[in-house]
């Protein structure tokens, strides 16, 4: 009996708890339903529940809009290659480097990881304007790789692979130096399976930071280029004075759909355990 | 397994190097154009825009490479543009903007091309905020020419006015009449203590104040010497007046603080009955099948005046032909423009002399806001304006807030912006 | 040997410290060297670098000596620290440790509690001001309920005393999901053995709590302390989303005026929008070399590495 209070009691909170967290989400749905006409009330629903002011109230329109008059499969492509490979890439670079950080002795560690740690302390907006400079020098305006590159030194994730590395035991690699295996393969065979869960974690953080970074996809491309993402199309609906709530809402359901599903999936790897046994060590 | 993993990797390795080997990239200028034009125009301005803009390319047989930047964010973008000469030829920027650009040499002075004479044929507000005078030259250049215009004026629900028994004829000419007006139209159906609707909801900041003291006579900052006047009495009785309308007449819903339901929200939920609006309002409105009406600014002791909004187009330094950029920008305050324009989008027309004809065709909601633009001031033209803006508005909001009396409030402002000014043309 | 191991650590070090000289050494630099220079308004925004003053250490003079403003800010961002770094980790380890269950749904309510955090600032802001609005909103229904009307005319976010801890709590709640995750990756690597062994010995779940979990989730504690912080140096969206981009409701302290919400994030933003790169430059290097300290401390007290 006790125990069924306690649970009853847990799921009591977390529900409320996910309710209150969830409700801009929620919201953020049901706007995208709206005729735009309503597109500024709070409600979410219509004030009397008849067939008629349902159907006044809510709509497909905005969906088929944003699809067909937008381009919103452009955008879409172009964010996903760029928060993909972004992500790829930076976990990889970080893990590489997580590992000289954690597990090896070198001459300046501690002084490049202190410089990296201070870097990030200083407001990303200083590093526009000389960023910019950089990508017009080497020519990358208009490209995939000036919006993926500049990003790929992400301290956090320098931060949090060493964090998890250094968890690793040293007997793993000492047996294995022992065994004579070359770095490549330590790397290969220890790191990267032991350290998939937090590689899933840095996955999904990159992708997320990239997924959402307007002024820096704004910039480096012009208005014409080919390459434009889903945070710079979101921005053409707000307008000076007006702002298109019910498209920026419903192409903003698109927009979380995807890092709603690489939850779902990256949660396979960082909380189902896969590592168990290697690390007791 | 294995051997086929270290394939990929080297494979992965190579065309990584070959992908950052490749040049690409693109350049601001498509080749085959003529100008480039960014505009930050809304999906369906940018449409009939485009549309019109098609006249001026046949007329000079060129081609335009007209671009669509989000509004958020364009001042940034165009500044980074400046510092890396990534810049268009022609750009329409927010009118706070001009004088950034004007005294940073980003943009070029264009009184050599005789666009003295649009000083006659242009809304004055309007092209005023082209003048920049630059205190080190001691000169006025004038730097672009408006594209669009606006000002607010008094939104009112008529549905609200008849519930307690008002009609039309009762809506508030002067500011005296809107707290008689205001007391009615404030109700608290319920009795429980809580106001249910609001007569009126206001913003702080500095831009929504000015139909105050606009109307009351307040003059900001003289724009020559670049001092603030904010401490004289009219500004003061402006002020107390804003302030009054909330604290002692208690017919404002105090929708001004951070946080609360903003006037235009308020307004199209049914909570407040009046706001001041721009006529981008209208549509939305119509939308939400309010009955609705506009009136001009209730009158105060000098007039009924209210403030300026609106863009300029501007050609950059770096403009590849400037003869032919300051040709579009005439174009587009042409007759022929301009009356397309405005028709199918409902706006105020930069030029003066279509506001009549246009009255008619825009119908009478608009009609009013053609009215108000003739009484409007312009602003102070000042780089860095933000910086002014932010210090008054903290000190209103202090006032409104009754942390400071309204007196001191404005004092503190004068001497917080006369500092900021001089550290503006210092720095 | 030891030259091997040098070689060796920098080839794995290659690819990341590629990408940061160009992109961000470079920058830092440049930032740097502008703090010491101002960008006048008459500077060719076409070119300038070359116009550039040099005016040594006066902005950082005006900064410490004069700018009551930027000093301000500093207190409010301590605050907003102080209240939103122990809430959230708290917060996120509770979570953690009650999703880490075999709780029925706990699959649903984990993606529950982190898909705020891909939801932009705006919708977020638009909804949680809706919540604390004066007059209309549900907080002050609620208080007034039980007789409370203290909040009617000012709401929660309109109140300078209560404003800032209002954003906070929202902030805490979208958050709280990223923190969550990482106890979780953290939590499942704990083997089950260690608390096997812990019963045995007789320990109840405080002390299984207070002598193995949390001293083994040492490292994710520092690692969130450390971005909560640069997180709280860096904030200024939420600011502008829930404050109508005014940063506050205002306080007046000794007759000068300030936003009671207008936190170091947010003053710097405004400064760079302002076009005052070197003046923005520098306060960037003073906010960095008090938040250097504080790390430095930190470190010193959590000690993740032991001794």
């Amino acid at each position: 009996m006790k125990r069924f209070l306690k649970y009853l009691l847990a799921y009591a909170l977390l529900c409320v708890g996910a309710f209150i967290v969830l409700y801009p989400l929620i919201w953020m749905i049901f706007e995208a339903f709206k005729e735009e006409k309503y597109a500024l009330s709070i409600a979410i629903l219509p004030n009397h529940f008849t067939l008629e002011s349902l159907k006044d109230f809510y709509t497909f329109s905005n969906f088929s809009k944003i699809v067909n008059e937008f381009n919103f499969g452009k955008y879409f492509l172009n964010s996903f290659i760029v928060a993909l490979t972004s992500s790829i890439m930076t976990v990889l670079i970080c893990t590489m480097g997580g590992y000289a950080f954690a597990k090896k002795n070198f001459v300046g560690k501690n002084f490049l990881f202190n410089t990296f740690l201070a870097t990030v302390m200083i407001p990303g907006m200083m590093f526009m304007v000389p960023q910019f400079a950089i990508i017009n020098k080497l020519g990358w305006i208009n490209t995939y790789k000036a919006m993926i590159i500049p990003h790929l030194a992400n301290v956090f994730g320098l931060f949090l692979m060493r964090q998890y590395i250094h968890q690793i035991p040293d007997a793993l690699f000492e047996s294995a130096n022992i065994d004579g295996a070359s770095e490549y393969q330590i790397f290969k065979k220890i790191v990267i399976p032991l350290t998939m869960p937090v590689v899933a974690t840095l996955f999904l953080l990159t992708f997320l930071g990239q997924w959402s970074n307007f002024l820096w996809q704004l910039i480096v491309n012009t208005p014409d280029s080919p390459y434009l993402t889903i945070p710079v199309g979101l921005a053409l609906f707000k307008g000076q004075h007006s702002t298109q709530w019910t498209l920026l809402m419903a192409a903003s359901c698109f927009s979380v759909l995807p890092i709603a599903f690489l939850f779902i999936l990256a949660q396979r790897f960082f909380i189902e355990g896969m590592t168990q046994g290697a690390v007791k060590g | 397994m294995d051997k086929i993993f270290d394939a990929i990797v080297v494979v992965l390795i190579v065309l990584m190097v070959i992908w950052l080997l490749i040049p690409g990239g693109g350049t601001v200028n498509k080749a085959g154009t003529a100008l480039t034009v960014w505009v930050t125009y809304s999906e369906a301005e940018f449409k009939i825009y485009k549309e019109l803009c098609k006249k001026f390319e046949e007329d000079n047989k060129i081609k335009l490479n007209i671009q669509l930047i989000p509004w958020g964010g364009h001042q940034n973008k165009l500044r980074t543009a400046c510092n890396t000469k990534t810049a268009p030829d022609i750009a329409r920027i927010d009118l706070a903007l001009t004088p950034l650009l004007a005294l940073g040499k980003a943009i070029e002075p264009l009184d050599s091309y005789g666009v003295g004479k649009y000083k006659k044929i242009i809304v004055d507000a309007a092209f005023d905020t082209n003048i920049v005078y630059n205190m080190r030259t001691k000169k006025n250049n004038i730097y672009g020419l408006p594209d669009k215009t606006d000002c607010v004026a008094l939104f009112y629900n008529k549905k609200h006015f008849r519930d307690v028994g008002l009609s039309d004829k009762d809506v508030p000419k002067t500011w005296e009449e809107f707290v008689e007006v205001g007391k009615k139209l404030t109700v608290d159906n319920d009795k429980d203590g809580l106001i249910d609707r609001y007569a009126f909801g206001m913003n702080n900041s500095l831009w929504w104040t000015f139909p105050f003291f606009n109307s009351f006579g307040a003059v900001f900052i003289n724009d020559q010497t670049g001092e603030c006047l904010l401490n004289s009495p009219k500004a003061i009785a402006a002020l107390q007046f804003k302030k009054d309308l909330f604290s002692k007449y208690k017919i404002e819903a105090g929708a001004w603080q951070s946080g609360a339901v903003e006037p235009k929200a308020g307004f199209l939920n049914d909570k407040y009955s009046m706001i001041l609006c721009g006529p981008w309002l209208i549509a939305d409105c119509e939308n939400s099948g309010m009955d609705f009406g506009i009136a001009r600014i209730p009158a105060g002791p000098a007039g009924s005046f209210s403030n300026i909004g609106g863009s300029n187009m501007v050609i950059f330094k770096t403009c590849r032909d400037k003869k032919l950029a300051y040709k579009f920008l005439e174009f587009m305050v042409s007759d022929y423009f301009q009356v397309k324009w405005c028709t199918s989008l409902k706006q105020i027309p930069v030029n003066k002399k279509l506001i009549p004809e246009l009255k008619k065709k825009l119908g009478p909601r608009m009609a009013v806001f053609l009215d108000q633009i003739l009484s409007t001031r312009s602003r102070p033209k000042i780089p860095r304006y933000g910086m002014l803006e932010d210090a008054v508005n903290q000190e209103m909001g202090a006032a409104l807030q009754g942390q400071k009396d309204v007196k001191q409030a404005l004092t503190d402002s004068k001497i917080r912006c006369d500092e900021i000014v001089k550290q503006i043309f210092e720095e | 040997m030891k030259r091997k191991e040098n070689l060796v650590s920098y080839l794995f070090l290659a690819p990341f410290l590629l990408v940061y000289i160009v992109f961000l050494a470079y920058p830092v630099i440049y930032s740097f060297f502008l703090s010491f220079h101002k960008v006048s308004i008459y500077t060719d925004m076409f070119d300038v670098f070359r116009e550039l003053k040099f005016v040594g250490f006066s902005n950082y003079i005006q900064i410490i000596t004069k700018d009551y403003n930027f000093w301000w800010s500093l207190v409010l961002t301590f605050f907003y620290a102080i209240m939103t770094i122990p809430a959230g980790i708290f917060l996120s380890l509770f979570l953690a440790i009650m999703l880490n269950n075999k709780l029925k749904g706990k699959t649903f309510f984990r993606a529950a509690y982190f898909l705020p955090n891909v939801l932009d600032m705006f919708v977020i802001g638009t909804i949680w001001v809706f919540i604390y609005a004066p007059t209309f909103g549900i907080i002050v229904r609620v208080l007034n309920f039980f007789g409370i009307t203290y909040f009617n005319s000012t709401g929660l976010l309109g109140n300078p005393y209560t404003a800032l801890a209002s954003i906070g709590f929202a902030m805490v709640l979208k958050g709280c999901g990223f923190g969550m995750i990482l106890f979780l990756v953290a939590l499942q690597n704990i083997p089950e053995s260690v608390y096997e062994a812990a019963k045995i010995d007789g320990a109840n779940w405080w002390q299984e709590l207070k002598h193995i979990t949390i001293p083994l989730l040492k490292p994710v504690f520092l690692f969130l302390i450390v971005t909560g912080i640069m997180a709280g140096l860096n904030a200024f969206t939420e600011i502008y989303a829930m404050t109508n981009s005014s940063g506050g409701p205002n306080i007046v302290i000794a007759g000068k005026t300030m936003g009671a919400t207008s936190i170091s994030g947010f003053y710097l933003w405004k400064q760079f929008d302002f076009g005052r790169y070197g003046y923005a430059a520098s306060i960037s290097y003073v906010m960095l070399a008090i938040a250097l300290t504080l790390t430095y401390i930190n470190f010193k007290i959590i000690k993740p590495y032991g001794d």
